[in-house]
């Protein structure tokens, strides 16, 4: 009993308080919480998978570019090679040094 | 990532409880859903220093205040004297929802920190190292607190002239 005109004990009201706990959920509350949270580790499933994606693109064209730069060193230093033995590189290999110096 | 699905089997019932007395009704299942989605998200930030239940109930005290701060307000008629089991025998029936809907008018009509303290000690029984937790309050503010929100419910269930209302 709750009596209104007298004190209320602690340990009564807390006997009143204890037994306000629900023992149940409402009826759909576990399915939607549930395939929410479902949904939504999906979705943070397919995040990492979209990074991992654009990020391989990302080191492949940075591959492709640092080949092309050492292609590049390569083919000057062997062109600027053959001018010193003809004594009329110098403009050549100061380009030369210039793209080693780049790449 | 599966940590979340079995914190709501094993918590969810806590944070739907502190939801509907936070809020007075039982319509809360966006903001339960709300709540473990936000703890899904910031599951990397859960240290273990806490337990989860109080881990969970602290984000679902951060729920319920932004519902409130943004103007939030429940449209459904489902009260918390709805809640019964349709089993019980009728009287028993009567008196049990003039006790609780005596008791959660009462615990709605306290101020927020004290509304907090009766549903986290009183109905959840969480102990008082796990409320400070929860609110990020010290110890002794939460005993305070207690002990104030008690005398102030005891005020408005004498005030609101409950009668002869046993719960179950």
């Amino acid at each position: 009993m709750l009596p209104s005109d007298e004190r209320i004990g602690e340990r009564e009201l807390m006997e009143h308080l204890k037994s306000l706990k629900l023992d149940t959920t409402n009826a759909r509350t576990d399915e939607r919480v549930l395939s929410a949270l479902r949904s939504e580790r999906n979705k943070i499933k397919r995040k990492p998978n979209m990074c991992r994606w654009v990020g391989s693109v990302m080191t492949g064209a940075a591959g492709l570019c640092i080949a092309g730069g050492l292609v590049l060193a390569l083919h000057g230093h062997t062109t600027g090679q053959s001018n010193v033995t003809t004594g009329s590189g110098g403009q050549r290999n100061s380009v030369v040094l210039h793209l080693q110096h780049h790449a | 990532m599966d940590f979340i699905e079995e914190w709501y089997r094993q918590y969810g019932l806590d944070v739907f409880n502190y939801l509907t007395y936070r809020m007075g009704t039982r319509d809360v299942d966006d903001l339960v859903q709300e709540t473990f989605i936000k703890a899904l998200h910031g599951m990397s930030r859960f240290k273990g220093k806490s337990s989860p239940k109080t881990w969970l109930i602290s984000i679902a005290k951060n729920v319920a205040t932004d519902f409130h701060r943004q103007g939030g307000n429940f449209v459904s008629n489902e009260r918390l004297t709805d809640l019964e089991s349709p089993e019980q025998p009728i009287e028993r029936l009567i008196d049990a929802m003039d006790a609780r809907l005596a008791i959660s008018e009462a615990i709605r009509n306290l101020k927020a920190s004290y509304q907090e303290v009766v549903i986290l000690r009183g109905i959840l029984e969480l102990s008082v190292a796990k409320m400070a937790q929860a609110l990020g309050w010290t110890e002794s503010k939460v005993k305070v607190t207690w002990h104030r929100a008690l005398k102030e419910l005891r005020k408005h269930l004498r005030a609101g002239g409950v009668k002869h209302a046993s719960v179950r």
